[in-house]
């Protein structure tokens, strides 16, 4: 049972950390870190699972693969941008949390630029 | 039918999105990235709607090659940018076989009484003497010239004998050096390189 694994390590990571608090304040911080890169590792599974029937809904309509690749793409970011976030976040580096969130707003509108511009283009081509 | 196929095939890409956006919906983080994918999927929405107008104007948008010109050279890939040369390259391939192949149909059935049936081609690959033709085997046969409306009837069953057996039916004589000549000498190509079977309906006809 997965869900139980996850579960557990949780609670597990979480008694650590407020037992460790009071003895070496360094040390959360790290198992923190631990304790969502295991978790992300046990639902890679799951989630190549979930992705890869989206992308075969996505061929079987008329959406450019290009277009659903790129979302794709932009939920991925996100997830790496929050993960690093909270962790600076959780360490009490807010400003540190901010610019991570910022390089990941910057790259996420590199890849929705084109798109924009694409479907500008066909706007323009339509009304004229 | 037309509109009601049309329409149908709208409705039901429209339907499937939004079954794909509530998935994606339930795997997006929170937190502040959110709206920028909603910024996104907006335009894919809006994409998906207007997309049907574009094909009802046939206007000529391929989203995949212009979103892939706009995009940042880095942005892309290289595997996928070499894909797409790829294909590129095999369709330009492709349309030049093609073009050999109806150049020869023309020259064929301008010079002889044979027309031509089917036939491969190859091409060099290489850096040197990219694009020379490396062999050429024609398959031609005799012209066939006005026919009654039961002729024709019969004259289309034959060409699927014809393919199971290829290499019986058809053969090479001294009608096809004339060919092979004719040919090497418009393209500059070495006559052993060229391959002739001619397939003959019957014999004795040949003569007449």
């Amino acid at each position: 049972m997965e869900i139980i694994k996850i579960v557990s390590l949780g609670i597990v990571a979480t008694v650590i950390i407020v037992l460790l608090k009071e003895i070496r304040p360094e040390f959360p911080m790290f198992i923190s870190l631990l304790t969502g890169l295991g978790i992300f590792v046990m639902i890679l599974g799951e989630l190549s699972y979930v992705i890869e029937t989206l992308s075969t809904l996505a061929r079987r309509v008329n959406i450019e693969f290009a277009y659903f690749s790129t979302i794709l793409k932009i939920i991925g970011m996100a997830y790496i941008v929050e993960f690093g976030a909270q962790i600076s976040r959780d360490a009490g580096q807010e400003s540190i949390a901010m610019k991570i969130e910022l390089g990941g707003k910057v790259l996420i509108m590199v890849l929705a630029i084109p798109i924009l511009l694409a479907l500008m283009e066909l706007i323009f081509k339509i009304l004229s | 039918m037309g509109v009601i196929s049309f329409i149908n095939s709208w409705l039901k890409d429209i339907v499937v999105l939004f079954i794909l956006i509530s998935i994606a919906e339930l795997i997006m983080p929170k937190g502040n990235l959110k709206k920028y994918i909603r910024l996104v999927i907006g335009l894919l929405i809006i994409y998906t709607i207007i997309n049907p107008f574009a094909k009802l104007l046939r206007l000529d948008f391929n989203l995949d090659k212009v979103v892939f010109n706009y995009a940042k050279p880095e942005a892309i890939n290289s595997w996928e940018l070499e894909d797409y040369y790829q294909k590129q390259e095999e369709q330009i391939e492709r349309i030049y076989e093609e073009k050999i192949m109806k150049d020869l149909k023309d020259l064929i059935e301008s010079e002889t009484n044979y027309e031509l049936l089917d036939g491969n081609i190859g091409i060099l690959k290489d850096e040197d003497n990219f694009g020379e033709i490396d062999y050429l085997i024609l398959y031609i046969g005799e012209k066939t010239q006005h026919k009654t409306q039961e002729r024709i009837y019969i004259e289309k069953i034959e060409p699927i004998e014809i393919k199971q057996n290829l290499d019986e039916e058809f053969i090479e004589d001294k009608y096809t050096e004339d060919i092979k000549t004719l040919i090497s000498n418009k393209y500059e190509i070495d006559k052993d390189k060229i391959t002739i079977k001619i397939y003959k309906k019957g014999i004795g006809e040949r003569d007449e």
